[in-house]
């Protein structure tokens, strides 16, 4: 019983995660745009960039 | 019969002497001697018919005299026959046991690739009686017989026999018969339409549980077989568990793809330009009021056979640049076909603020026969758009374990038809 709860659980999870990364578009940005804001730090785009600063 | 056999439960070989246990019930025909390989007539004072030598003795866990039962039936072995089937320069080799039951008769257990079956003979007739060389060389699918009112279809054919008699028997075995059988599949027994000079007889096979089977019999563990493959009867059987995943897994994903089709909706469109000539450049203002999620940028040209290059500036409310980026759109059609698009989408993590975007058509060329150069561009902005690549990423995923289990039950279905010698050449 507790490995179907473990499961179901796992399951709502992974959806739950998906959907919340969805929603705020993580690594959504398009390819090829440049940050050209002055100072910003490390630019703004790529595996693991935060959007525009 | 002779009633003095009936009664007895040992005697001595009529040719060598050696004892041998009376097992098989009145309708005995034959007893083969274990020690010296005579064919004794059990309907005629156990007189020798004939005699049987250099015999090799199969690989079996069974031994005559063991009982057990089967579906709640005791049966004992009382005959032992080796088989072997040539084709080509393939060699097959089972054993059959005749068993015997004093209230269910007589019957087979098989051993072949570490598998034991059942088997009984039936009076009753399939429909069609009997499946020809040519039927099965020249039918363009698998023959079908009808038979109880099920289906069976071909498997396998071939001709079989004995190398090794041993024991008692309904019938006179001989190590010069030979057996032609044409074997039919059901849903969880399999048909044989045996054929052996004249006499055509249809047998009815079953697979029991295997570990009871063998229990029963009192088999030792050392010397249970080995099982190599599927057997054809074998039913792929799920624990409760597994199929708890399987339905899980599939509803999860089924949840994910609506949940994608449901946010591929999201967003807000927050900012449109106006149709606007190619020559000229957009100035769109526009204001992020809410940053979850992404704002899409979209470009759309009525480029014709031709394509367009953009160039984007985005400014914020102190009109300092914050983004710039390049964008091509290109557009191909025949009479029956279509190449490209005529929209371009570009998605950015803004902040909350107002924000100008600028564009420009900076180079466009006609590569096609009867290409249009782009005339007009329009550009439009939403706000809170979702990156869906996340859930269809997941109900992939949970899709994927399901579908693991459907590639189970075809990669069994593929297993239990791989001793089949049918062609669909």
């Amino acid at each position: 019983m507790i490995v179907r709860v473990v499961f179901v659980v796992l399951v709502l999870g992974l959806i739950g995660a998906a959907t919340f990364m969805s929603i705020n578009g993580v690594w959504g940005d398009s390819s090829a745009v440049i940050s050209t804001r002055n100072g910003s730090p490390g630019g703004g785009y790529g595996i693991g960039g935060r959007g525009v600063k | 019969m002779n009633e003095a056999a009936d009664q007895t439960h040992s005697l001595n070989c009529t040719q060598c002497g050696a004892g041998l246990d009376v097992l098989g019930g009145g309708r005995v025909k034959t007893h083969i001697c274990s020690y010296c390989g005579a064919e004794l007539d059990a309907q005629d004072d156990y007189k020798v018919i004939q005699q049987f030598r250099d015999m090799k003795r199969p690989d079996t866990p069974f031994d005559l005299g063991m009982t057990g039962q089967l579906w709640g039936v005791e049966f004992t072995i009382i005959g032992t026959m080796a088989w072997t089937e040539y084709y080509e320069d393939k060699r097959w080799t089972w054993v059959d046991h005749q068993v015997y039951s004093p209230t269910h008769g007589y019957g087979w257990l098989t051993v072949d690739k570490g598998y034991v079956t059942y088997t009984r003979k039936t009076r009753e007739i399939p429909s069609p009686p009997f499946i020809s060389n040519s039927t099965i060389e020249h039918n363009e699918s698998r023959p079908l017989v009808k038979f109880q009112g099920e289906t069976f279809q071909y498997f396998s054919s071939g001709t079989a026999s004995p190398t090794f008699i041993e024991g008692e028997f309904n019938y006179r075995p001989s190590l010069d018969d030979s057996v032609r059988y044409v074997e039919l599949m059901g849903s969880s027994r399999m048909l044989d339409i045996v054929q052996s000079g004249r006499e055509r007889e249809y047998e009815v096979t079953e697979l029991p549980d295997q570990a009871a089977l063998l229990s029963s019999f009192g088999v030792a563990t050392n010397r249970r077989p080995r099982q190599k493959g599927t057997h054809p009867l074998e039913n792929l059987v799920r624990s409760s568990l597994q199929l708890f995943t399987r339905n899980v897994a599939l509803i999860g994903a089924a949840v994910a793809v609506v949940l994608g089709i449901g946010l591929s909706a999201k967003g807000e469109q927050i900012a449109r330009s106006g149709q606007t000539a190619v020559s000229s450049e957009i100035t769109l203002p526009f204001e992020v009021t809410d940053d979850t999620g992404l704002t899409e940028i979209t470009i759309e040209a009525n480029a014709n056979n031709s394509w367009a290059w953009f160039e984007t500036e985005l400014t914020d409310a102190e009109d300092e640049p914050v983004a710039a980026f390049e964008r091509g759109i290109e557009y191909y059609s025949g009479s029956d076909w279509k190449e490209g698009s005529r929209k371009a989408r570009t998605r950015l993590t803004l902040p909350t603020g107002t924000y100008t975007l600028y564009l420009s058509m900076t180079e466009a060329k006609v590569d096609w026969t009867g290409g249009r150069l782009a005339t007009n561009m329009s550009v439009t902005v939403r706000q809170g758009v979702a990156q869906v690549m996340w859930v269809f990423g997941a109900a992939t995923f949970l899709g994927l374990i399901g579908f693991l289990f459907l590639g189970q039950r075809f990669l069994h279905h593929q297993s239990r038809w791989s001793g089949s010698d049918w062609s669909d050449d």
